[in-house]
């Protein structure tokens, strides 16, 4: 069983019953997986939405969830449901559980056709011998049965009491407040007809290993390290010869291709010459760029074939005459406040990033520390073996400059050495060019901010403002608050719920699907 | 058919559970098509009339399954030739631990019977190719959870060749029977609506799905990189070479004796190679080609796809078409979320929905076996394994060139792979007729010399 509450002794969490999460873990790892295991999701309303989204947390195995729910199976709700992500877990390895919430979420958003609830013709996790029994235990015992691991918690308490009702007046929400203050992410899920919303209230939240389609990579051709030059200088282009292959009878070019060379080299190598023949400059025209593929041309030429490796050196020719620039993203983590010199942030992540930003300046020249990764490319075993095993010497002896620099840090703020594992900051390193950082505005800022009158223009161009269901869901967020604090009827047509009938603009939108993100 | 026994109980739903999905089907609206009929009919032929065949009852299969008898879809086949596995359990979520070895459907099936009241699942537990157009033809929508590209295309065709025309070449109305084609991939995923004959059919849109890329040869044998090379190199050549279980024991990825073999041959190549990172998990993924799979997303697709075949089933609102701006609607929740929903075009060579025979430039010298191989190639064809025949003066009008698919036939046809195609198609422009495991029906191949 996991615990459900984390703690930071991460290490002994073994990951038990592994062939269960495999198709998880091939997609997220597993140190997604323990983060994902040491989560502790709470849910206010246990609404379709809701039992959605925790269906698909507790499937993959979330650490444990909490239901806040008073109704009875089969009343009618609020369409509201907040979901908090209490992941006691260190903030690198968080990430995870954020960005599968993130991900979870959008399915509910879809899922969901109605919004006011009749319990049993919505929700599959209750069942008819649920009906007139607390939703709460319903629900949770229901989920349950799909994953022996997960811990579950029913409160059966009136959600609305802990946090208040009205969503027109968040200033008021002190729970939402208290929140944000204390980081804790808050995901907010509505649906009404063909429609949904979804919102993200996420403070910060830092990820580390964001496992992009493409990872961004820098092999430091621009600026190649001594160890680098020295393996590519074995490989004699000029007269081709490949350092690995004796002349022999059997091989009269030694370019002969079952042994190839690997693309860097030549890449490099034609830097190399194209530069001492242009004062030690980089190609920068167009021309001048032209110029340098055509040399690699030439040595292409010399060996008379049209192999892989040199097509992979011309696809490679763009990082050797470009400096690597820091990615956007990673740039604006580093020049962040929390990784200023004069930060006191002791959050471990923003410590190493620190650490990072005075290795970019200092060591790196400019790079971000190598993270010892090599592309599969066209060459001979031993040659590129070689060449992974420098780029991983190269990308430790980065990472240790790091650790340097992040001993200086934790010594300037008179903190032990041991409060940073080495693993966590190999790990920041090895990810650093695909670091990301996830803020959003507060629902306070979001529900005060002034311009919110001057929207109803938009509902007249649905086609090119999206955002006029924003603007509409607001709407009926007003109207449902205005009813509750009138008092009015509760009854089941009439409990806010705005249906496609009614409403022309709400069904316009069930034409095709149409989504849209806006920051 | 128990369409009574659905009626009867449906009567005796004691809870009006289904007033939340009245509300949108009693009342007329402006996103509603021309054939929407708010009110009575429209339930009834939800909860009784449309039949719906939900083709795959695994991730995408247990998610429409709940979502389509949620929705007050009663009346449902679903079709699975797999049993449940302990690796399904991490998303299909209508399994137990309790269930693994069973049909996938049965479960499945039994699972919504009970949970869901009024709801009729009919599983069966077989190939989709085991069952024939009649079956097909009995459902008014199709919608496919499939991992495989194979047997979507197999499916497409299928449904493709229930359509008929009249002399005029017009769609017989209600003979093309639309499909909502759902898919997914680790974060992302898709949803296709599929009109036969109107929409491009799934064969025109292949172009999107590439085949795999496969390592050269050379590399695998000598100069491996990566330990992806060394566990394709046990499995497609020391595999072949060794024998390890008998020269009559073909390789099966989901043996574990024979998996293990792999991982321990394709670990001492690596060793040898001194390349790292070769485990037992890591040649399970390469070997078997694994997908990852989370419930998140196929609950979005299955969503998606379950919400586009109401508006099919009653027109409640505009189902996804070119007309309301795309029939394809991609999902990627990898980085954020981003979601587009467009058009493609048909295509006029489609071997599917063209209804002419393709049509393919060969030099007249060609054997036998290099025609199959360019058809296999051939990027509107893609076939698999190609039975080919040719009209001829015989009882059957049709002469077989070549016939890997019966043993009999193959056992004589086999020598033919190395003779020209020319002793059989004396002169450019002959139609050659195509049986192939991607198809569901025959093809037409015209053959011109160049
Ligand atoms: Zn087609």
């Amino acid at each position: 069983m996991v615990a459900s509450k984390a703690n930071h002794s991460s290490d002994r969490h073994v990951i038990s019953n592994s062939e269960r999460k495999d198709r998880s873990i091939r997609l997220w790892g597993e140190r997604g997986q323990l983060a994902l295991e040491k989560g502790h999701v709470c849910v206010l309303n246990a609404t379709v939405v809701a039992t959605e989204v925790l269906k698909n947390l507790v499937l993959p195995g979330v650490g444990a969830f909490t239901i806040v729910d008073n109704h009875r199976v089969s009343e009618i709700v609020m369409a509201m449901v907040m979901v908090m992500v209490m992941a006691m877990v260190m903030v690198m390895v968080m990430v995870m559980v954020m960005a599968m919430v993130m991900a979870m979420v959008m399915a509910m958003v879809m899922v969901m056709v109605k919004h006011s609830e009749r319990d049993l013709g919505n929700n599959f996790f209750v069942t008819q011998e649920s009906i007139g029994e607390p939703r709460c235990h319903e629900v949770m015992k229901n989920l349950l049965e799909l994953n022996e691991e997960v811990k579950g918690h029913a409160v059966n308490e009136d959600a609305c009491e802990i946090i208040m009702s009205n969503l027109d007046f968040f200033n008021d929400f002190s729970c939402v407040i208290v929140l944000w203050e204390r980081g804790i992410p808050l995901f907010l899920g509505k649906a009404y007809g063909m429609i949904g919303l979804w919102r993200n209230v996420i403070p910060e939240v830092c990820i580390v290993e964001s496992r992009p389609e493409y990872a961004k990579e820098n092999y430091r051709l621009a600026n190649p390290f001594p160890e680098l030059s020295a393996f590519v200088e074995k490989f004699d282009l000029e007269s081709c010869r490949h350092p690995y292959i004796p002349l022999t009878e059997t091989t009269p070019t030694p370019f002969a291709f079952s042994s190839p060379s690997p693309s860097h080299s030549f890449a490099l190598q034609a830097l190399q010459r194209w530069r001492a023949e242009h004062d030690g400059k980089m190609p920068q025209t167009g021309q001048e760029k032209d110029q340098f593929r055509e040399l690699l041309d030439d040595f292409q030429l010399a060996v008379g074939k049209d192999e892989e490796n040199f097509v992979e050196a011309k696809a490679l020719a763009r990082h050797a005459y470009s400096p690597f620039e820091i990615p956007s993203e990673v740039k604006a983590i580093l020049s962040d406040a929390k990784a200023g010199a004069d930060s006191n942030c002791q959050d471990p992540f923003w410590i190493i990033v620190r650490a990072l930003r005075a290795f970019v300046e200092g060591e790196g020249g400019g790079c971000l520390p190598l993270s010892g990764m090599l592309p599969d490319m066209h060459a001979d075993t031993k040659s590129y073996i070689d060449l992974q095993n420098i780029y991983r010497e190269q990308a430790a002896r980065d990472c240790s400059h790091v650790s340097a620099r992040v001993q200086q840090i934790l010594t300037s703020m008179n903190q032990r050495a041991d409060v940073i594992s080495q693993a966590e900051i190999s790990l920041i390193c090895k990810n650093a060019a695909n670091i990301r950082l996830v803020r959003t505005r507060s629902l306070q800022e979001e529900y005060t901010s002034p311009c919110c009158d001057d929207w109803g223009w938009m509902l007249d161009m649905p086609e090119e403002f999206p955002h006029y269901l924003y603007v509409l869901l607001r709407a009926a967020d007003r109207y449902k608050a205005l009813k509750i604090s009138l008092n009015l009827a509760t009854s089941a047509s009439s409990s806010g719920c705005i249906s496609p009938g009614k409403d022309p603009k709400l069904a316009l939108h069930g034409h095709a699907l149409h989504t849209s993100r806006s920051k | 058919m128990a369409s009574t026994d659905v009626e009867m109980r449906v009567d005796i739903d004691p809870d009006r559970r289904w007033e939340d999905l009245y509300r949108l089907l009693s009342r007329p609206g402006p996103s509603a098509g021309p054939n929407f009929f708010p009110g009575d009919e429209t339930k009834e032929l939800l909860h009784n009339l449309i039949r719906v065949l939900v083709v795959g009852a695994g991730g995408l299969g247990c998610e429409l399954l709940k979502d389509l008898t949620l929705l007050g879809f009663l009346n449902i086949d679903v079709i699975d030739m797999d049993t449940i596995e302990v690796t399904n359990l991490n998303r299909q979520f209508l399994f137990r631990k309790c269930d693994v070895g069973q049909s996938k459907a049965v479960v499945a099936a039994n699972f919504i019977n009970k949970r869901v009241p009024g709801a009729s699942v009919t599983p069966h537990f077989c190939k989709i190719q085991e069952k024939d157009a009649d079956f097909y033809q009995q459902f008014q929508i199709i919608v496919l959870g499939l991992d495989s590209l194979e047997a979507r295309r197999w499916m497409n065709d299928m449904v493709c060749s229930l359509a008929q025309f009249d002399d005029d070449g017009n769609i017989e109305p209600g003979t093309n029977i639309p499909m909502v084609d759902g898919g997914t991939e680790g974060l992302a995923g898709h949803v296709n609506v599929i009109y036969p004959f109107v929409t491009p059919c799934f064969e025109c849109i292949l172009p999107l799905f590439p085949p795999q890329v496969n390592f050269p040869m050379c590399t695998l044998a000598d100069i491996p990189r990566t330990p992806a090379h060394c566990v394709e190199w046990a499995k497609q050549l020391e595999w072949d070479r060794v024998r390890p279980f008998g020269d009559d024991t073909d390789l099966e990825c989901d043996d574990p004796k024979h998996m293990q073999w792999l991982y321990e041959t394709a670990l001492k190549r690596a060793q040898q190679f001194g390349i790292e990172g070769v485990t037992l998990k890591f040649t399970q993924g390469v070997a078997k080609r694994i997908i990852p799979a989370i419930a998140a997303t196929n609950a979005i697709v299955a969503a998606a796809c379950a919400n586009e075949v109401l508006k099919l089933a009653t027109a409640v609102s505009r189902h996804m078409s070119t007309e309301s701006g795309g029939h394809y609607m991609m999902y990627q929740g990898g980085d954020a979320i981003y979601t587009n929903t467009l058009s493609h075009e048909r295509k006029d060579d489609c071997p599917v929905c063209g209804r002419k025979a393709v049509k393919i430039h060969v030099h007249e010298d060609i054997t036998v076996a290099q025609l199959i191989e360019l058809m296999k190639e051939d990027s509107r064809l893609r076939l698999k394994n190609p039975a080919i025949s040719v009209p001829a003066d015989t009882t059957s009008g049709m002469k077989t060139i070549y016939n890997p698919h019966v043993k009999s036939i193959y056992e004589r046809t086999r020598e033919n792979l190395d003779h020209p195609i020319s002793s059989w198609i004396r002169s450019s422009g002959v139609e050659l007729t195509v049986d192939d495991p991607v198809m569901a029906t025959q093809k037409q191949v015209l053959v011109m010399f160049s």
